[in-house]
């Protein structure tokens, strides 16, 4: 009852201030594109028509060159090579740019490179992000999951539930369990004995980024109260948490086939077979101090947590479990097994069974490949508690949006992920659609791409917003097909220059009706993958586990710490990782400038690119022309190339001060 | 001003002539700041010193005769047993064994750990119970930086650029100084700008030989005629490429970001250059003494940051949670306290005497106390339920004491201020209101102190 009064009390709060529900909870609009002759890009006829009603209109389409270089940048992050550019450019012009664009689509790069769109998202970093900030080494395959979920266009629901659920899906599926390390990209050290608080926040933090990223809403604010602006309750809030309650923790897992893992345990069953009596040995040996390295461990902790970590496992509920897990890492991570205070004697022992051992090492099998995961508890749920209010909440929907789908309590977040990715939800397909146009127009329909409540902005361009996203609903939710229908118009094609522009700029001082295309700069990954492929540097391996910054790999793979944020690619507004971020800062600051005239890295592949192109016997002019081209995407003017060749011709460093000062300038750094 | 500074040196024809460069610099001094303050300020800067791992408020401070007393028992029954960050349980209290005197005519009482800051008292307002959340060293110094102690808020430092701007823009706003080579606990995070724009993040600043700033300089295989020539053909290139897509801004702010970075060149090094100092004033500072060089040269460097517009120096004594004293408190903090005292006591008489010290705020704390329980027999464990920080100058009233904690100095009891209300009172001295000061993140207008935190009037002796 009292829900029931609550839920007219909202209606009617809501329909005083607004007449109707909120924009972004009501159903998508069925709509067709306005005909528009001549006119056969949807995009294009919303926008146009638009334009039109205002008296404007389009701004010319770019120049090839320009608009390669663009959609090479959009596609897979880079600028396209000489050679790239000359194929398409000598291309039979019927159909190139269609051809040219599938073939980005079906370029690995392109995976890459969208992936980090979805990173940003869902904060994801390579370390824990606490003070010891330590390589997590196996969230990698978190991160290729979603390179190859944009290569393969999976379609968008099934990328949804593998992250949500990938557990509860098919447990043994290696990619699934991949992509539920979603549920472990939060920061977390072990080192913390208030382990109640500590899982509390990492609770809570799930719930904020899973709002964030698949919902476009802010919950945060509700955990506290109920949310001042969206219909959001403080319950609201705590349901949602509720889904993600009985997590664990998986270290344990492998994302290795069953096949592979059927071998595994035969070769391993042989060599523990063969090694029985030294490993009992070694326990033997190792007990007291096992023993005592436990004790200390858990006596740290306060004595609740020390009575779920003494408890059964098969007497826990989901949150005793966790509280024994966290227990345990601080076991493992302070080196719980090879001890440090061994009496000599043993010590001399145990060196020597470990070497016995080791004579069967060809027995042992190569370890499998460990994923970081989490599933469900299989035992009893320990329920979801809003605090102050001492009152326990089930698993539920977001009660302003449709949705009364049952939670199987033994698949919530299943059912969650079945929620968030239904046709019906009207705010999954508008937010997801509206992060894809982001990245091809520089701002969302609605620019505040997750925030679709009452405090973000509404959208430019409502009917096209839901055009599009009944479309991509249509087309089997294929997020390449939605690049194709962005990329084929018009409206994306504009020149960044209008004729009329002083006068529209007057009138529409935002550029929200899209009279132009956006001067961009290039991403922080941009900046540096570009570098490295002038330099010829870069490698194009797709894929594996981190690597240092002097690798000549692309960004996506340098290996990301949480609390260093003063890299070069930090510089250029790469995220931290701590917060989902949907669009990155832009800034432009001297410390840029220092990093790329001053530092080491820009200097270095200016040295590698200028020596490629001295090996080259043509004149200094023709190889002048060639630098600027791949540099700037477009061909140069004689004066340039004029003032190009005597600067190169003074002496022998000129040819990487000149390879330094392409790569300081802003026309390798935007695009047009 | 009147004239654009891009068009003189373009007319000058000199590029990044040092002519021109004069000029700019001449005129930037000319030019007055008008920040964005909600009400009078109090102070233009700050300067924080941060005791890096919790220096023991029990030590230094926060005389507690009980303690002594009851040394060697285990805490009373009385007093709710905290969880503490090594969780030794039933712990026997354990005594500070320090000389105490009362000081100046305000009759403040300081430990014989810190007889120069002593001198001091006068000025100073210390803050008796201050309290936090965070019961390790992530998280504490995590929210003393940013108010949570959980990662991705922005750094006070990083609020208080965003609020009130830039005095000098050929240096950076906000300022990291580092007592030796480590890295603080969670690493350059603590002065990162969260979710706001890079341009306000802190900039860690070396004293000393090398570069004050990263790529401050061209690298030395590239003499400064070939750099130069570069510079001169980059913004050849750069003002024909901007001419050619004329209303873009992004455009001219970058062209602007290298005339930028050539001053901060031209003017970083002379900030950080010590060479104008005399003798007499870095003795004042300890420079001259092994033990106390290192913090007396940042100590000094802050002098010479604030002087010159930094809105907010942040020194890190005990870089990398060198206060952190578990076990040997008494070895630790009387090597911490020597290498910190003098100096500490130098910055405060040398902004007096130069009249710096009533626009500027100097805040000192760590980023918690430490318990009057024991630990491994001759330490102390983590305190964030009650410890000290003290104030100074910038419109603080100096000589008194705020608030207490309990007779044991466990857990802070009377005029309690939390890091939000610290925060807020911070802010509150630099004319900033923590409610009113917002930044529009993903729909949600964030505050400084997350809605919370207020001024603490006493500080201003209301």
């Amino acid at each position: 009852m009292r829900r029931v009064i609550h839920f007219i009390l909202l209606c009617l709060l809501v329909s005083q201030a607004d007449g109707e529900s909120w924009w972004a909870f009501q159903p998508l609009k069925q709509v067709s594109p306005p005909e528009l002759p001549g006119l056969k890009n949807p995009v294009d006829q919303f926008v146009l028509s638009r334009l039109r009603e205002q008296g404007m209109t389009f701004a010319p389409k770019v120049t090839p060159e320009t608009r390669l270089r663009r959609l090479f940048v959009t596609l897979v992050g880079m600028p396209p090579t000489l050679a790239e550019a000359d194929a398409f450019l000598t291309d039979n012009p019927v159909g190139a740019w269609e051809r040219q664009i599938n073939a980005l689509l079906e370029d690995p790069r392109y995976g890459e490179h969208w992936a980090t769109m979805w990173l940003d998202l869902v904060r994801y970093s390579d370390s824990d992000g606490w003070n010891q900030d330590a390589y997590r080494p196996h969230i990698w395959r978190y991160r290729d999951y979603v390179v190859n979920a944009f290569n393969d266009d999976k379609p968008y629901p099934e990328f949804v539930r593998e992250q949500l659920a990938g557990d509860e899906l098919d447990g043994d599926n290696p990619e699934h369990l991949e992509a539920a390390g979603y549920l472990r990209l939060g920061i977390y050290e072990y080192n913390q004995r208030d382990v109640r608080s500590l899982w509390s926040d990492v609770l809570n933090e799930i719930t904020d980024t899973t709002g964030d990223v698949f919902l476009g809403m802010s919950v945060g604010c509700a955990r506290c109260h109920d949310h001042k602006f969206d219909d959001i309750t403080q319950k609201d809030y705590f349901k949602l948490r509720a889904f993600f309650e009985p997590i664990i923790w998986r270290d344990d897992l492998t994302a290795s086939t069953a096949f592979e893992k059927e071998r595994y345990a035969e070769q391993m069953g042989k060599w523990k077979a063969a090694t029985k009596s030294i490993h009992d040995e070694i326990a033997v040996l190792l007990k007291p101090y096992h023993d005592r390295k436990w004790k200390s461990t858990v006596d740290k902790f306060p004595l609740d947590i020390q009575a779920c970590f003494h408890k059964p496992v098969s007497e826990r509920d989901s949150l005793e479990h966790k509280m024994a897990y966290l227990v345990a890492r601080q076991f493992e991570e302070e080196g719980g097994g090879p001890l440090k205070s061994m009496k000599k004697e043993d010590e001399v022992a145990y060196e020597a069974l470990k070497k016995s051992l080791a004579a069967y090492d060809d027995l042992k099998p190569k370890p499998l490949s460990p994923v970081m995961t989490a599933t469900a508890f299989d035992g009893p749920h320990s329920p979801t508690v809003i605090p102050g209010v001492e009152e326990a909440v089930s698993p539920g929907f977001l009660s302003a949006m449709p949705g009364d789908a049952s939670i199987d309590s033994q698949k919530k977040r299943l059912a969650l992920a079945e929620w968030i990715a239904n046709p019906n939800n009207p705010l999954t397909t508008r937010v997801l659609v509206n992060r894809i146009w982001q990245q091809h127009f520089g701002e969302g329909l609605v620019s505040t791409a997750s925030d679709f409540g009452r405090k973000g902005q509404r959208a430019s361009h409502p009917e096209l917003l839901d055009w599009l996203a009944c479309e991509f609903v249509r087309n089997e939710w294929s997020i390449k097909h939605l690049h194709r229908i962005m990329l084929r118009s018009w409206t994306w094609q504009q020149s960044t220059l209008h004729p009329q522009m002083k006068d529209y700029q007057k009138r529409d001082p935002d550029e929200k009706m899209l009279w132009r295309g956006r001067v961009r700069r290039l991403s922080a990954e941009g900046v540096r993958d570009s570098m490295l492929m002038l330099s010829g540097e870069l490698l194009a391996e797709v894929g594996g586990p981190g690597v240092n910054e002097d690798v000549p790999r692309r960004a996506l793979y340098v290996k990301r710490f949480r609390n260093d944020n003063d890299t070069f690619l930090h510089a250029f507004d790469m995220t931290p990782g701590l917060k989902s971020t949907a669009q990155r800062n832009e800034t432009t600051t001297p410390t840029q400038a220092l990093t790329m005239i001053n530092g080491d890295y820009a200097l270095g592949r200016a040295k590698v690119w200028s020596k490629r192109l001295q090996d080259d016997d043509r004149s200094t002019a023709m190889l002048a022309r060639d630098a600027m081209r791949s540099a700037w995407g477009r061909e140069p003017t004689g004066d340039e190339i004029g003032q190009a060749v005597p600067f190169l011709e003074k002496s022998q460093d000129s040819w990487t001060d000149f390879c330094h000062v392409l790569l300081n300038s802003n026309e390798f750094l935007f695009v047009h | 001003m009147t004239f654009n500074r891009r068009d003189f040196l373009q007319t000058s024809g000199a590029g990044f002539g040092s002519v021109a460069l004069q000029w700019m610099l001449h005129q930037e001094s000319q030019g007055s700041q008008h920040p964005l303050v909600h009400h009078a300020a109090k102070a233009k800067q700050v300067i924080f010193l941060f005791m890096e791992g919790g220096p023991s408020h029990l030590d230094l401070l926060d005389r507690k005769p009980l303690l002594d007393k009851l040394a060697g028992q285990p805490l009373p029954s009385s007093f709710k047993e905290p969880i503490t960050a090594m969780g030794e349980k039933g712990a026997a209290l354990l005594a500070a064994p320090r000389t105490w005197k009362r000081h100046g005519q305000s009759g403040l009482w300081a430990s014989e750990w810190m007889p120069h800051i002593a001198t001091c008292m006068d000025d100073i307002a210390v803050l008796k119970s201050c309290w936090t959340n965070g019961i390790n060293h992530a998280g504490g110094v995590c929210q003393m930086n940013t108010c949570i102690n959980f990662a991705g808020r922005p750094s006070l430092g990083s609020w208080v650029d965003y609020g009130l701007g830039s005095a000098n823009e050929n240096l950076p706003s906000f300022v990291v100084l580092c007592d030796n080579k480590g890295r603080p606990v969670n690493g350059s995070r603590n002065w990162g700008s969260g979710f706001m724009p890079a341009t306000h993040q802190g900039v860690r600043i070396r004293g000393g030989e090398g570069e004050p700033i990263a790529d401050l300089h061209p690298p030395t295989e590239c003499p400064e005629d070939r750099q130069r020539a570069k510079l001169a053909l980059l913004q050849k290139f750069n003002r024909e490429h901007a001419a050619a897509f004329p209303q873009k801004s992004e455009l001219e702010a970058r062209i602007r970001s290298y005339e930028l970075a050539f001053r901060m060149q031209a003017e970083a090094p002379e900030a950080v250059d010590l060479a104008g100092e005399s003798e007499a004033t870095k003795a004042l500072y300890g420079m001259d003494h092994r033990d106390t060089e290192a913090f007396g040269r940042n100590c000094l460097l802050a002098r010479r940051l604030v002087e010159r517009g930094v809105r907010f120096v942040q020194l890190y004594s005990g870089t990398g949670s060198k206060w952190d004293s578990h076990a040997g408190i008494e070895k630790n903090h009387a090597r911490l306290c020597r290498s910190m005292d003098k100096p500490v006591a130098g910055l405060l008489k040398d902004l007096k005497r130069r009249g710096l010290l009533e626009e500027t705020l100097v805040v000192w704390g760590g980023e918690f106390g430490r318990t009057p329980m024991s630990e491994k027999g001759d330490g102390r464990d983590h305190n964030p339920t009650g410890f000290s920080m003290w104030m100074a100058g910038g419109g603080v009233k100096g000589g008194q004491s705020i608030g207490a904690t309990d007779e044991l100095g466990l857990y802070a009891v009377k005029d309690r201020m939390h890091v939000h209300d610290i925060h807020a009172s911070i802010l509150w001295l630099l004319g900033l209101d923590n409610m009113a000061l917002t930044y529009d993140h993903k729909g949600r207008p964030e505050r400084p102190t997350i809605n919370e935190g207020a001024f603490n009037a006493k500080l201003i002796g209301a």
